[in-house]
């Protein structure tokens, strides 16, 4: 078993992990508290028309998937502000419209490769020391930026109408609140998969809110819990030769019952 | 006639004129709402269940836009002057499951502006301050699912005071809250209008008659002298029934009230 960590492949995907873990976690809470989880389902698979298009014009797929995640947090801000009456259903299209924009490009490439059933379920274990470096440069972004606005965040996930009576720039911080999600979600493809990647924004931050009541420690218990969920989760994978991402899945849904118990 | 002028001299710090707004065509919420309020007054605002109380509030917050008619404070469009303006919602604008403590909640109170300028020592000392002013000092480090109704109302009047404002606003302070509780809180508002001014929408009327110095009752229009009198037929034509004048507490109050 242990003799597996002296594979490259397997390192690259252990450092994969956790650092999706992190953009998981730090980002993940926000989301559980403001239940925001089918407004990210949406831009993550909106991230798959932007996989298509890359594989049509021959770029990095993660390249393709970040311009979309973009247009889709904007998109979102937008109906949020526009059409608040017809969020729910605007959104639910905005995520299927972004996979058969996926679809129609790979039909057009001609190209419908394992690589894309990678995309959808995710293989960690073909992480490259350049996604590696991708990843790492997400995550700076997304801390950076999480830590610069830390307490507007904090104040429009708990109030928004205060904070726009305060005059925080509720919109914009959404707007770019969605844009971190979309992010996270780019760094989530890599592991699991864009089907997948709704689990591991939400399951570990829900782990750690019934766990802890405080908003610093609950995401830094889910990137714990995120991290755990995609080590045991690799190995178990490698040990029983089952696909990595639902291996991953199952074991944070398994943490999160375990937090359930714990909290009774 | 002395004092109509000196009153008149006076600049208001809220001013609505003329004010209307509609949430559907056929039935206007608001309609032709005219108010001053200046800088020591402490109005409560009555009136039946969707008279438009709350709605009158968000437009005062610029949370809603009138549609017709116009809003200023301090002479400014209300999105620009609001900075001036403390607020404490009704309970159910939160989830009271949030995971932050009592200092955090009051901090938010003083963010605004350029979310990068983070001053989180300067907040934290005066959320603290603040605390201890509303009485509710012991208890910053908890978590706000583990507060009392009452304790979490003044916690919420601490976030309101953050930045100092000139005009107080607090929708249905004293609903979920026992009576004690409920006059120790208006007791602490009288304490409050030396320095600022209040607006105050509340259902106790026995709180009410005892601290505010004037009472407007609205119900799509706004009954309102600058004082603390409202005939009866104001008020009944407000609420479309006979009202009971007395209220609770001891000894019993009656609201001021012409009997014409």
């Amino acid at each position: 078993m242990i003799e597996v960590l002296s594979y490259s492949f397997f390192q690259n995907a252990l450092i994969t992990g956790i650092l999706a873990s992190i953009a998981a976690g730090v980002v993940g809470a926000y989301i559980v508290v403001k239940k925001l989880s089918f407004v990210s389902g949406s831009i993550a698979h909106s991230a798959f028309g932007g996989i298509g298009m890359a594989f049509y014009l021959g770029i990095d797929p993660l390249l393709g998937a970040l311009g979309f995640v973009t247009g889709a947090s904007a998109v979102i801000g937008a109906i949020r502000n526009k059409w608040p009456e017809h969020e729910d259903a605007l959104i639910g299209c905005l995520w299927s419209v972004g996979m058969a924009a996926g679809i129609v490009f790979i039909h057009l490439s001609n190209s419908y490769s394992n690589d894309l059933f990678g995309y959808l379920f995710g293989n960690i274990l073909l992480a490259t020391t350049t996604d590696i470096w991708m990843l790492v440069a997400l995550n700076l972004v997304i801390l950076g930026f999480v830590f610069s606005v830390y307490n507007s965040l904090l104040s429009i996930t708990f109030d928004e109408e205060y904070s726009i009576v305060s005059n925080v720039p509720t919109k914009w911080l959404y707007v770019a609140l969605f844009f971190l999600i979309g992010l996270t979600t780019v760094v989530l493809v890599k592991a699991v998969g864009i089907i997948l990647v709704i689990t591991l924004l939400t399951l570990p931050a829900a782990t750690a809110l019934n766990l802890s009541n405080s908003f610093k420690k609950v995401q830094l218990l889910a990137i714990v819990m995120s991290s755990i969920a995609t080590v045991v989760g690799l190995f178990s994978s490698y040990a029983l030769d089952f696909p990595s991402g639902p291996c991953i899945i199952l074991v944070s849904v398994t943490l999160y019952v375990l937090s359930l118990l714990q909290n009774r | 006639m002395i004092y109509y002028v000196s009153f008149m001299s006076k600049q208001p710090l809220l001013q609505c004129r003329d004010l209307s707004f509609s949430y559907t065509q056929q039935s206007p919420a608001l309609e032709g709402i005219n108010l001053d309020v200046f800088e020591d007054n402490f109005l409560a605002i009555i009136g039946p269940n969707g008279g438009g109380k709350s709605t009158l509030l968000k437009l005062m917050l610029g949370l809603l836009a009138p549609e017709s008619g116009s809003i200023e404070c301090n002479g400014d469009p209300i999105h620009k002057a609001r900075k001036h303006i403390g607020y404490l919602p009704q309970f159910r604008a939160f989830s009271r499951a949030f995971p932050v403590d009592v200092t955090q909640v009051v901090m938010m109170g003083g963010l605004g502006g350029n979310p990068f300028m983070r001053r989180d020592a300067e907040l934290r000392e005066k959320a603290q301050e603040l605390l201890k002013l509303v009485h509710a000092d012991g208890l910053e480090d908890r978590t706000i699912s583990a507060l009392s109704g009452g304790q979490l109302q003044r916690v919420l009047l601490a976030r309101a005071l953050m930045k100092d404002p000139k005009l107080l606003i607090l929708d249905e302070p004293t609903c979920n809250v026992d009576q004690p509780t409920g006059e120790h809180f208006f007791e602490l508002l009288e304490e409050l209008n030396k320095k600022m001014a209040i607006i105050v929408v509340s259902h106790d009327l026995g709180a009410v008659s005892k601290s505010a110095k004037t009472i407007g009752c609205l119900n799509k229009t706004l009954t309102y002298h600058h004082s603390k009198t409202l005939s009866k037929s104001d008020i009944e034509s407000a609420y479309c029934c006979h009202i009971d004048l007395i209220a609770h507490g001891h000894p019993h109050r009656v609201l001021d009230c012409d009997h014409d």
